[in-house]
Order: structure tokens, then sequence, then C-alpha cells
């Protein structure tokens, strides 16, 4: 008997913590989804900065600076993703490494 | 990505302090032009800078109201100078009036030339800016090295 009465009292404490949805992450922050989104950016950035090259030699763009600095964020950002790359092959290389 | 902001507004001062050069060549060039479209001599031209937010969305805006968001540069106008022009006797001059007296572009050439080296100075300054922003970055790389 006691132990049925037990659960019975202590479920009324237990229900709102029930009622709560499990916190489920939403299904846009996944790291593979931003990797590809970082990547994507990347991207858009060399093809910016390409883009700015080909203005300054045919004449249709005539500010240097301009063409400079899209080099310049173009490389950055490639900087940043090659850091980010190496961090995953040490990752996976630490992983391979695991003495079974 | 915020880093870039320090480019953007870099980029915006080189261009203007680009234009200003353009400017003070154009002045440099007509120091003796007694000849224009609008007639009369050449008006010396000037650039008025303004600050501006570096894009106008809710969050550059709303930052902008609180004080904290960095101001881009762009120029807002060119205006010319409004000083009469000089007056120089030269009977023989095309252009002289009947009294002998050409009007000459009211353009003083060390004035332009003190310019000039204020906007090549600029110029490098932003530069420099544009350079410590990227090193920067690039030190925040080294991290996981």
């Amino acid at each position: 008997m006691p132990n049925i009465k037990i659960p019975n009292q202590i479920q009324p404490l237990t229900r709102p913590h029930n009622s709560i949805n499990p916190v489920q992450p939403p299904p846009s922050a996944s790291f593979g989804k931003t990797l590809q989104e970082s990547l994507a950016q990347v991207n858009r950035l060399q093809v910016e900065a390409d883009a700015k090259i080909n203005d300054l030699a045919t004449g249709r763009q005539t500010d240097i600076h301009q063409t400079m600095i899209a080099v310049e964020k173009a490389s950055v950002s490639f900087e940043l993703i090659m850091q980010i790359r190496n961090k995953l092959i040490s990752a996976y290389d630490s992983i391979m490494r695991t003495q079974v | 990505m915020d880093f870039f902001d320090a480019l953007n507004t870099s980029s915006a001062a080189l261009s203007a302090q680009r234009l200003r050069m353009n400017l003070i060549s154009g002045n440099l060039a007509n120091v003796n032009t007694t000849r224009t479209s609008q007639g009369g001599p050449y008006r010396r031209k000037e650039a008025v800078f303004a600050a501006l937010p570096l894009d106008q969305s809710f969050k550059r805006i709303l930052a902008d109201r609180r004080n904290n968001n960095i101001a881009s540069v762009k120029v807002a106008r060119v205006i010319e100078d409004r000083n009469p022009p000089v007056m120089k006797y030269d009977p023989q001059h095309p252009d002289a009036d009947a009294k002998g007296y050409v009007a000459m572009p009211n353009i003083n050439l060390m004035e332009e030339m003190v310019n000039m080296i204020s906007a090549t100075r600029g110029y490098e300054a932003n530069v420099t800016a544009l350079k410590a922003a990227k090193d920067m970055a690039l030190k925040a790389l080294e991290i996981g090295r």
C-alpha cells in the first residue's frame, strides 16, 4: 500500500515538468548546416572578389582599393574556413587514434 | 560578420579621400583657366564630408540611436568656392575686360598643395587602419594554432 501511495503524491509535483515539451534543437542549428552556410558565404566573397578584379581589369570600376578590399575579405574568410577545416581534421585524427 | 565593418568603413573613407584628391588635381589643373561652360573663370571646388551609419538596417539604426554605432563617411556634396576671382591686369589676354583686367581663378597654389598632403595622409591613415583591422583578424585566427 505505501508503495502505491507515494507515487500518487509525487505525480502532481512532476506534472508541470512533464507538461513542458522536451527541448529540441531547432533544425536549422545543426552543425553541418551552419558549416555549409559559412562555406557558402566564403564562396560568395570569393566570387565577389573575382567579379571586382574583372571589373577593374575591364575598366568598369576605377576604385583600386575596393578591389583590394574585396580580395582581402575573401582571403581572410578563406583563412577562417581553413582553420575550421584544420580543427575538424585534427578532431577526426584524435578520434581515429583512440585505443580500442 | 562584424569584422568587415572596419573594412567597409575604411573603404568608404578611402573613396572619399580619393574624390577629394580628384578635386584637388582638378583645381591645380585649372589654375589658369579663364573660360568655363558656366562662363567666367574656373571656381575652386571642395568636398564636404558627412558622417553616416554604415547601412540602413533596423539593427544599425537602433545601434545608432543608442550611440554605439560606427559612423562611415561619404562626400555629401561638392561646393564651389564663392570668393571673388582674382583680377589680373593683362590687356593682351582675349578674356580681358574693357579696363584690361582678366578674372583669374581664386586658387591658391600653396593651399592646394597643403590640401593634397592632407588628402594623401588621410588616405594613408585609412589604409593603415584597414591593414590593422585585417592583421587583428588574422591574429585571432592564430589562436587555434
